[in-house]
């Protein structure tokens, strides 16, 4: 419930400045790592720290490529963590290529590692695509998705539906 | 560093929807592939 609550101060600092502070998005980001690896997951937990590092190489290419291998090997050394270590670069890559801001890929892999599955990802994007769909016809071209992702974490957290 | 200094929450329509789309239609195969995709990359780590 702690993540919902940051959840929450983000989205008032989204929808009203169109950017989240770096103390709120790290705090929640540095918050579920820590508390991904008191739950065993810590190879997801290094695998942030290192896109986090890998994310300075300037060549863009080296880059990418960097980040794919780092991701593949993360996921082979704890083939449990797979999908998590491969939604995490997805994420990632999203922000890479300038599709995602810095703050909802940094709060979109703090949900990630505080629930420790990527199904969480679903009612996010979900609710996100809703959002998308209503400000493409009332013709606005950006949505602030910090929503979207405290909805679909409110979602995941209270809807039984959705597989845990 | 530009993973910590990037603060924008924001994203264009478009991407928004093709996200939605692209996690449904990849939810979709997970539920389909899941296993066979662990049991692979259970494999691979072995033989490492």
């Amino acid at each position: 419930m702690l993540i919902c609550a940051l959840l929450l101060i983000a989205t008032y600092f989204d929808l009203r400045f169109r950017e989240v502070p770096a103390w709120l998005t790290l705090t929640t980001l540095l918050g579920s790592g820590a508390y991904a690896v008191f739950r065993g997951l810590w190879m997801p937990a290094l695998l942030t720290v290192i896109l986090c590092l890998v994310a300075e190489m300037t060549i863009t290419t080296q880059r990418r490529s960097f980040a794919v291998v780092l991701s593949v090997f993360a996921a082979i050394f704890e083939p449990a963590s797979t999908i998590l270590c491969l939604t995490l670069l997805f994420i990632w890559f999203l922000w890479d290529l300038d599709k995602m801001g810095g703050a909802d890929m940094k709060l979109m892999a703090a949900v990630i590692l505080a629930f420790g599955s990527p199904i969480v990802l679903l009612p996010i994007t979900l609710v996100g695509g809703l959002q998308g769909l209503v400000a493409y016809f009332r013709k606005q071209t950006s949505v602030p998705y910090v929503f979207s992702i405290l909805l679909g974490t409110l979602l995941y957290t209270v809807v039984p539906l959705i597989p845990k | 560093m530009r993973f910590l200094k990037d603060h924008r929450g924001i994203e264009s329509t478009e991407v928004a929807l093709i996200i939605a789309v692209v996690v449904l239609v990849a939810y979709g195969a997970y539920r389909l592939l899941g296993a066979n995709i662990a049991a692979i990359v259970t494999d691979i780590a072995g033989k490492i």
